[in-house]
């Protein structure tokens, strides 16, 4: 096999996954809640872009037309209002609908797989390299 | 040897995409994404009753005793097929059913009862909305099934039939 094409390939995916992800596109919400204090809206904008749709396929809260996600945008907007902070916001809906509601799951011995996988396999892929790196010195 | 440690990596990831795939296709998994509730204690809910604003009611307030918990509105077609089955537990079946009306309007929930009757053994007007986000339910009819313990023991998504309950609900009553 060609050691060097290897090398090549698994620089370039070492690469790739070192990058970080592609800016989410601006969801814009449909219904016209509005804020005083542009730091609160943004804050406001953050969390329901940053909680998944109970009922759609895979949605966020601020891109769903459902009378759910309806209902957990007029209470988000409520609790920000209220100078809830955003663990108490994630708090309220994760106890209410659990894990799935969250795009970035928290750390745990049911996710810690999960969690681990892309250090596994930067590690597995490191290792790759060291051989293929070794073998073509030493050849 | 080369060979077996080129093969080791890949199967490997081989292994952890296997993990990854098979825990998304395991259906409970689905399943307990969508009923949230199920195996949870039913929140403390306290809504006024419908007829009898003066009053509150919740499902706590049935503890010690089975009870069906049904979200309905009186606009919705599936909470209208369902309503000869609600009728027939209301008289049948020796279990209390808490009705919790939802996305609804006061009046036409009033209306609604008055004309196909009423099953229920008491029914509270979901105001604010609380009641359906407390309960995590993603739309109506949804009915649970809550022990004497307060444990939602089952979350049953769309409406009752005769079959559904001999199946999901009759073995718990019994």
């Amino acid at each position: 096999m060609n050691t060097r094409a290897i090398a090549v390939l698994l620089g370039v995916f070492v690469v790739l996954l070192a990058l970080p992800p592609p800016a989410q596109a601006q969801a814009t919400s449909i219904d016209t809640l509005s804020f005083e204090d542009p730091q609160l809206e943004q804050r406001y904008r953050t969390l329901i872009e940053s909680f998944r749709c109970p009922v759609c396929q895979n949605t966020n809260l601020a891109g769903s037309d459902a009378p759910t996600a309806r209902d957990l945008r007029q209470r988000i907007y409520e609790m920000v209002s209220d100078g809830k902070s955003d663990a108490e916001i994630t708090a309220w809906i994760s106890e209410r609908y659990g894990d799935f509601v969250l795009y970035s799951p928290p750390l745990r011995g049911s996710t810690l797989l999960l969690w681990a996988a892309p250090l596994l396999i930067f590690l597995l892929a490191c290792g790759i390299l060291w051989r293929v790196l070794r073998s073509r010195r030493s050849a | 040897m080369r060979r077996l440690l080129h093969v080791i990596p890949l199967a490997l990831l081989l292994l952890l995409a296997a993990v990854f795939v098979l825990r998304i296709m395991d259906p409970d998994a689905g399943d307990r994404a969508l009923r949230p509730m199920l195996g949870k204690q039913i929140p403390n809910l306290s809504l006024p009753v419908l007829g009898e604003p003066d009053k509150t009611v919740g499902p706590k307030d049935f503890s010690g005793d089975w009870l069906l918990v049904n979200l309905w509105g009186s606009w919705c077609a599936p909470c209208r097929d369902e309503h000869g089955e609600l009728m027939r537990i209301g008289t049948e079946e020796d279990v209390p059913i808490l009705g919790i009306n939802t996305w609804d309007a006061y009046e036409a929930a009033q209306a609604f009862l008055r004309e196909l009757g009423d099953p229920y053994t008491l029914v509270g007007f979901d105001v604010e909305g609380d009641a359906r986000m407390d309960l995590a339910v993603t739309g109506v009819p949804e009915t649970l099934l809550v022990d004497p313990h307060g444990l939602v023991v089952v979350h049953h998504i769309g409406p009752l039939t005769r079959d559904v309950f001999e199946a999901d609900f009759r073995g718990h009553l019994q």
